[in-house]
């Protein structure tokens, strides 16, 4: 009974793991963690660093401003 | 034992993958089954990745994980991201697939599927695969430098002004001809026009969330888009079955030009954050999904291939663009096998957050294979309709008639049999009022993936609704490519101006950027507008001189890879990119002799502006057509043009190549390579 038990809550450790890792990367693909990214640059450079829509804005004048798309 | 394992597992991997091909290029009379293509492209691309990339990581590029990427050196949090290789992968696949590997084996399958096919997975394989990996670890080993800046430092000034002029180049005829398939895809059609339009609005509002209300929440955003979207595609169904909002959204071609480059300048003008970042989170999204959910339902449904393995079309006379299949099948389908403009992304962004230089294997070689099976993928949507309704959807009015009867009898007397009522049955099965004479690949496409989507899902009652599914999915993607290039085409003017008058170039000044927006926009919407009024579809000269642009971009990458190896002196693997290169320069100048100087009016451009001429000398065209016939004349000598420059755009680079190649075959002089320092990584492995 606890072996299954054991084993039901290694399984749910395991999947909430997965799920983490998931959504950490898809909110690495999607930009969403973008700001956090800059923040941990900005510190580690002991940079004041810019305000959240003001490095939303700039990050897109320059991202959009070189091939960001592909035919 | 382990070894043992390996060698008997990847013996099992090529034998399937040999028969997989055998069996798809040696069948002939029956239908084939679409698991031979999957199976095919991916035991091709297994091995390929495998054996081949792992050959050019170690002996020719000698990647080296213990030298810091330039993500780690300048990691800024903008720019220089160190970034876990299987989300880069994700971004760097995401940027280079674009409308090109849909679009480019849709209009090839007039040859047949095979042709296609093969070139798909060998063009991939050992050229475009092989041009984005050495290019983006070129681009690492400097410091994530662009194409333009290599090109300039290590083969030469005029390498370097002949990469910016390409890129221009391509970039105002991709325009134009991405365009042109949303026009075709989009006429007379209430339904998809009511979609596409309301994605305007969608965008906007997603902009507004992300910069005031929740800014940078993407994830959000993107999903209310997305929820918004599907409402609309289903609210098409009720605006196409309401007489008076379907006559508002029921649009010509010329309409939806004139739409379409209205919205080209308010996208470049506006504030990026406003419309073209929201529409791009929304698309990537989008995009991702329907290609997997496309290879899900490739793999559940197996369609048959319907399309023979060779049409009669080979010899040149197809309907859907003229020219033999050597060398057009090649320009034809560019993206899907290989993309000068992927070496722009390659040299762009990617490098600037890799993490180490071993990912570059599988980001730079790997998202390539992975664009190739969406061409693979786009080939058996395309196949899996009965021929004779692709040829009806993709063939111009001048050629097949525009009513379904005189389209019927034409394409059955070709061999491929088409019953009248078929065409009026399944444009009434997607909720069309007519599918005939949509050249460009999209509609296609799109009844492709509408049947495979409705098999898994809904049966037919929901085939309209996938169809304009697809439609909106196609379209969307490709106007995210209108805007984001139309703004950086906008800069890239700038620039050029800028040198000549100071305030042009300040990328900030108001009339500055409606002038570069202006000018920009006029390019693209005039090679537009001549392929709307084209009788022959636009298509049919358009596509080819995008195919040529793309692959000049491509041999300049590989001219500026090929110039690096031989400095690090890897003479004796020259010929990995060496070899792609002569094949692409074979090719683009074959296509571009013909497409300038072949007779056949329907290929020759001087030969059809000439055919023009002799029918208004002989009285054919009436009064009243005769200022269209010149514009059109006039259209052909242009195109004919543009297709020279470009041809004597790549004998200029050879020869400049050929000259600093000499030097260092010589020994003339000692070559200096410009790779930035070694700096050891201080991040240990695993990082």
């Amino acid at each position: 009974m606890r072996r299954a038990e054991k084993r039901r809550s290694a399984v749910a450790g395991a999947m909430v793991r997965l799920a983490r890792t998931a959504w950490k990367v898809l909110r690495e693909w999607s930009g969403d963690a973008a700001y956090d990214r800059y923040l941990r640059a900005a510190g580690a450079k002991a940079q004041a660093p810019l305000a959240p829509a003001e490095f939303y804005v700039e990050q897109l004048n320059r991202r959009y401003s070189k091939p960001t798309r592909c035919c | 034992m382990k070894r043992l394992l390996s060698i008997v597992l990847w013996s099992i991997v090529s034998l399937a993958g040999a028969g997989a091909l055998g069996a798809i290029a040696l069948h002939r009379g029956e239908r084939i089954n679409a698991t031979w293509f999957v199976l095919a492209a991916g035991c091709c691309y297994l091995v390929a990745f495998r054996f081949y990339s792992a050959f050019i990581a170690a002996r020719i590029l000698a990647l080296d994980d213990s030298r810091a990427t330039p993500a780690e050196r300048f990691d800024d949090g903008r720019d220089f991201v160190p970034t876990n290789k299987w989300v880069l992968l994700g971004h760097h696949f995401a940027a280079i697939a674009g409308p090109g590997p849909l679009v480019g084996p849709t209009l090839a399958a007039q040859f047949g599927y095979l042709p296609g096919t093969l070139w798909l997975i060998a063009g991939s394989v050992l050229g475009g695969c092989v041009q984005d990996f050495v290019i983006l670890f070129c681009s690492i080993r400097r410091d994530g430098k662009s194409l333009g800046q290599m090109a300039r430092e290590e083969v030469g000034r005029w390498g370097g002004f002949l990469a910016q002029l390409a890129i221009l180049a391509i970039m105002v005829i991709l325009l134009a001809v991405i365009a042109l398939v949303v026009v075709n895809a989009l006429k007379s059609s209430p339904w998809a026009t009511f979609t596409l339009a309301m994605t305007i609005p969608i965008a906007l509002l997603m902009g507004i969330y992300l910069r005031y209300w929740r800014v940078g929440r993407v994830l959000e955003a993107s999903l209310m888009g997305f929820a918004l979207v599907l409402f609309v595609v289903v609210a098409g169904q009720w605006v196409a079955d309401s007489p008076s909002w379907a006559r508002v959204f029921t649009l010509g071609g010329t309409s939806l030009a004139w739409a379409i480059i209205v919205y080209g300048f308010a996208a470049s003008a506006l504030p990026v954050w406003l419309l073209l970042a929201p529409r791009d989170y929304l698309s990537a999204f989008i995009k991702v999904g329907a290609i997997l959910a496309l290879a899900g339902g490739i793999l559940l449904v197996r369609p048959d291939v319907q399309m023979p393995a060779l049409t009669r079309f080979i010899d040149g006379s197809g309907p859907v663009f003229a020219g033999k299949i050597f060398p057009f099948c090649f320009i034809t389908i560019a993206c899907g096998a290989i993309s000068g403009f992927h070496s722009l992304v390659a040299s762009g962004t990617t490098p600037k957050m890799i993490l180490r230089e071993g990912h570059a294997r599988l980001i730079g070689y790997g998202a390539m294979l992975m664009e190739s099976f969406v061409g693979v993928m786009a080939m058996v949507a395309a196949c899996s309709m009965p021929p004779g309704v692709y040829f009806a959807i993709n063939s111009p009015a001048a050629i097949v008639g525009s009513t379904a009867e005189a389209a019927s009898v034409t394409i059955t007397s070709w061999g491929f049999p088409l019953l009248p009522g078929a065409m009026h049955e399944l444009a009434r099965s997607v909720g069309e009022q007519t599918l005939l004479n949509r050249a460009g690949g999209a509609p296609s496409l799109a009844v492709g993936m509408a049947q495979i989507f409705s098999s898994t899902i809904g049966g037919p009652r929901l085939m309209s609704i996938w169809y304009h599914f697809a439609i909106m999915f196609e379209a969307l993607f490709i106007l995210t490519v209108l805007d984001a290039g139309t703004r950086v085409g906008r800069f890239m003017i700038q620039d050029l101006g800028g040198h000549f008058w100071k305030p042009f170039g300040r990328t900030g000044w108001m009339p500055g950027i409606l002038l570069s927006s202006g000018m920009i926009v006029g390019l693209w919407g005039y090679f537009l507008y001549q392929g709307v009024l084209d009788p022959l579809g636009g298509i049919n000269s358009l596509w080819p001189l995008f195919g040529i642009a793309n692959q000049l971009l491509a041999a300049v990458a590989l001219v500026v890879a090929s110039t690096i190896l031989m400095k690090m002196g890897r003479w004796r693997w020259l010929w990995v990119t060496l070899a792609p290169m002569a094949v692409l320069v074979t090719v683009t100048m074959t296509a571009a002799w013909q497409k300038i100087f072949s007779a056949d009016p329907r290929l020759g451009f001087l030969a059809y502006a000439s055919s023009l001429a002799a029918q208004i000398a002989s009285g054919a065209v009436l009064a009243a057509k005769i200022a269209q016939t010149q514009r059109l004349i006039f259209n052909q000598r242009l195109d004919a043009a543009v297709t020279a420059v470009l041809a004597l755009m790549i004998l200029a680079l050879l020869a400049d190549a050929a000259r600093h190649w000499y030097v260092l075959i010589v020994h003339r002089r000692e070559p200096v390579l410009h790779e930035s320092p070694y700096v050891a990584t201080r991040w240990v492995e695993g990082d």
